[in-house]
């Protein structure tokens, strides 16, 4: 690891004085439990490392009875899980997801959002977008299993490491940013971007911004879930993932959908297609089955990953079965 | 393993019937692996949960099948050569010295009770001194053999300074040393408790020298052999549409010979269990070939299994006649060698396909079950 500069600001003002105007220049510290790594790794080698742990107004968590939420940005994963069990079970799920009670206790919503993708050739060194010294793009006939089966068109081929992102977008979550122009908002589906070249970020922050927080509408009579395929039951990233929130008229049928699949495609994927397929719908395993089937219409495998179409459609299925109370 | 449980399936067989019909065909050890068989069924209660090939096994559903799979495996286990030396200090303390060394598989607890059971006195008063080139040289630990060397070399070093001192305190008690036994902490005329001086007595006997014994193996006695048996099974379960499979039930029974201490003899087959299910399912080295970089060198994505992933394990140890005389034979690697086979038979059965490779990810059992055109 590299000799690096280490700032604790108590405002965000502050914060934001302290980050850098160019991507790596300076890094944010939050749980740690993702920079860290990266540090480690030389993924990237900050010249300061901004820690905002101290900066107490980003760890308040309001929940509402209505659903409507204002989560900070250092409200830790094991904070949201509990305030979250009834009220909002696909942030639950997607919480619970996160199998280390160590992570939970130490991870941030912030940083589950601004976490940098888990694409093995960008953490050992290849770059975000996983090139060789040539140029060449690495993932296309390198091993790709965990790679993007959506959104796949790009030079970046990584998926989204979110776990919460999904249900946030299903949820019609939004993430609030400060920066040195004050505090805007911005829905969670367009705060990530796929990068199109190398000194990209994978969201939609500027290099002095700062998340500091999410806003959840009022959810009432919304039934949710979260569904992941993990392999393991110990802490695994999920091989592919998908929430859904949907609400039902008073003959049962969906009258609203949003469905968003995760860990499929470089940002979190918006499902339009499945959640199309479910209005008017009663909820049943064979319209579970068709929504499942229409969100990975459109999936395009690479070489090693075709595996990841059946278990994103499975996921969809899953968590639409899961919301409805149909999931055994 | 997986050859011949496809060849039982194929024909239409229990492979427990299949394996046990054919038994003779393992050679010397056939009764063992008949009582292995027997015992591993009963405890994992194959007959009652065994049902034929992708038939879908009791307490499936529509998208999870359970089904269950047996191996079994030999191994050699002889001891390697090992020097030791033992002194007995005229307190009555003990301690032995040998450059031999414990990799966490329990050495030193079994070097101990050895020394201790054969002056019979407690453990505490034995201190073990590994793990340094200043000692008597003892074989590295490789091919489970550290076992079957240091406990023979160890128990000769025991039994000749116990003589040693027998010949010492014989005036003492008004007899000759032959007649002379080491029972509880004491030294006595043989079957005589009224005759008796205690340990520390007897040593006060060497003066002010202390008395040093060399153990050697190979020596005189047959103290040890090699070749052990042993049987495992395992119940698992797999979701059809992502191809993951869970662990219920593994259970192992093996033989080892004398065992010196039964609980840490368990936590070996425990831990080959464990590191069994984590290469059957989970561990793999990811090379990528354009660039010549390990992909997964991190805990992350070379994965082990954890606590929750390992389901229920039983063990069970093969002892008694027919064992204990064959004395103590190594134990680390024996039941390492079937958990790959038991688990992918177990897939085998649970799902009617066959996945060839290790580690039984879901891209591979996926794949398996889209060859037999069966995938939801």
């Amino acid at each position: 690891m590299n000799k690096f500069e280490y700032a604790s600001p108590t405002t965000k003002e502050q914060a934001v004085e302290l980050l850098g105007k160019e991507w790596g220049e300076t890094e944010i510290l939050a749980g740690g439990t993702d920079l860290l790594s990266l540090m480690k790794d030389g993924a990237t080698m900050p010249k300061r490392v901004v820690n905002i742990k101290g900066i107490r107004e980003l760890s308040s968590l309001q929940v509402l009875r209505d659903g409507s939420a204002r989560i900070g940005a250092l409200v830790t994963i094991d904070e949201l899980l509990k305030a979250t069990a009834k009220s909002h079970p696909a942030i639950a799920h997607a919480a619970e997801g996160i199998t280390s009670p160590q992570i939970r206790n130490m991870g941030t919503v912030g940083g589950d959002l601004c976490q940098r993708p888990r694409c093995w050739y960008y953490r050992a060194g290849f770059g975000l977008l996983a090139r060789n010294e040539a140029g060449q793009p690495l993932v296309p006939n390198g091993d790709n299993r965990y790679h993007a089966i959506l959104g796949n068109d790009g030079p970046a081929l990584f998926v989204n490491p979110s776990s919460l992102a999904p249900a946030l977008i299903a949820l019609g979550a939004k993430v609030r940013i400060f920066g040195p122009a004050g505090a805007r908002e911005v829905e969670v589906e367009k705060f990530f971007v796929a990068p199109q070249s190398a000194g990209d970020r994978e969201y939609a922050l500027k290099p002095n911004e700062l998340v500091t927080g999410i806003t959840i509408p009022k959810s009432t009579g919304l039934l949710s879930a979260t569904y992941e395929v993990r392999q393991r039951e110990v802490l695994d990233w999920p091989l592919a993932a998908a929430a859904v929130a949907i609400k039902l008229d008073g003959a049962k049928k969906v009258s609203a959908a949003r469905i968003a699949l995760g860990h499929v495609a470089p940002t979190p994927w918006v499902a339009g297609e499945a959640a199309a397929a479910l209005i008017g719908q009663t909820i049943s395993e064979e319209t579970a089955t068709a929504a499942g089937k229409a969100a990975v219409a459109k999936a395009k495998a690479l070489s090693h990953n075709a595996y990841k179409i059946q278990l994103a459609q499975v996921a969809v299925k899953r968590a639409i079965l899961t919301a409805a109370g149909l999931m055994a | 393993m997986g050859a011949l449980e496809d060849l039982a399936a194929k024909i239409g067989m229990d492979p427990l019937d299949f394996v046990l019909k054919n038994i003779e065909l393992t050679g010397v050890r056939a009764n063992v692996y008949r009582d292995e068989l027997l015992k591993a069924a009963e405890m994992i209660e194959w007959k009652k949960l065994w049902r034929p090939r992708g038939t879908g096994g009791v307490g499936s559903t529509a998208t999870v099948k359970r089904g269950l799979g047996l191996s079994l495996h030999t191994w050699g286990g002889g001891g390697h050569a090992s020097d030791c030396d033992l002194t007995v200090h005229p307190d009555g303390s003990v301690e032995i010295r040998l450059g031999s060394q414990d990799l966490g598989t329990g050495t030193r607890t079994t070097i101990q009770i050895v020394v201790a059971d054969s002056l019979a006195i407690p453990r505490e008063m034995v201190k073990v001194h590994l793990g340094s080139n200043k000692y008597p040289p003892s074989g590295s630990s490789g091919g489970s053999t550290t076992i079957g060397g240091v406990s023979a070399s160890s128990r000769r070093a025991s039994i000749d300074a116990l003589n040693l001192l027998l010949e010492k305190v014989a005036p003492t008690l008004g007899t000759t040393a032959d007649k002379l036994e080491a029972i509880d902490g004491k030294i006595q005329v043989i079957g005589d408790p009224s005759k008796s001086v205690t340990w520390k007595q007897a040593c006060a006997k060497l003066g002010t020298q202390p008395v040093t014994t060399r153990g050697k193996h190979p020596g005189r006695d047959n103290l040890t052999s090699a070749g052990v048996g042993g049987v495992q099974m395992a119940d698992v379960s797999v979701d059809i549409e992502t191809g993951i499979v869970r662990m219920n039930n593994f259970v192992a029974v093996q033989d080892c010979g004398l065992i010196i201490d039964l609980k840490t003899a368990e936590s070996q087959v425990f831990g080959a269990m464990i590191m069994g299910v984590t290469f059957a399912l989970y561990e793999e080295k990811v090379m990528d070939d354009q660039t010549g970089r390990m992909l997964n060198p991190n805990m992350e994505f070379y994965r082990l299994a954890g606590l929750t992933d390992i389901g229920n394990f039983k063990v069970h140890m093969m002892t008694g006649k027919g064992y204990d005389e064959r004395g103590p034979i190594g134990l680390g690697e024996p039941p390492t060698v079937s958990p790959g086979a038991a688990i992918a038979n177990a897939v085998a059965n649970a799902t009617g396909v066959r996945v060839p490779t290790l580690p039984l990810t879901p891209d591979r059992v996926l794949a398996a079950l889209a060859r037999k055109g069966d995938r939801a």
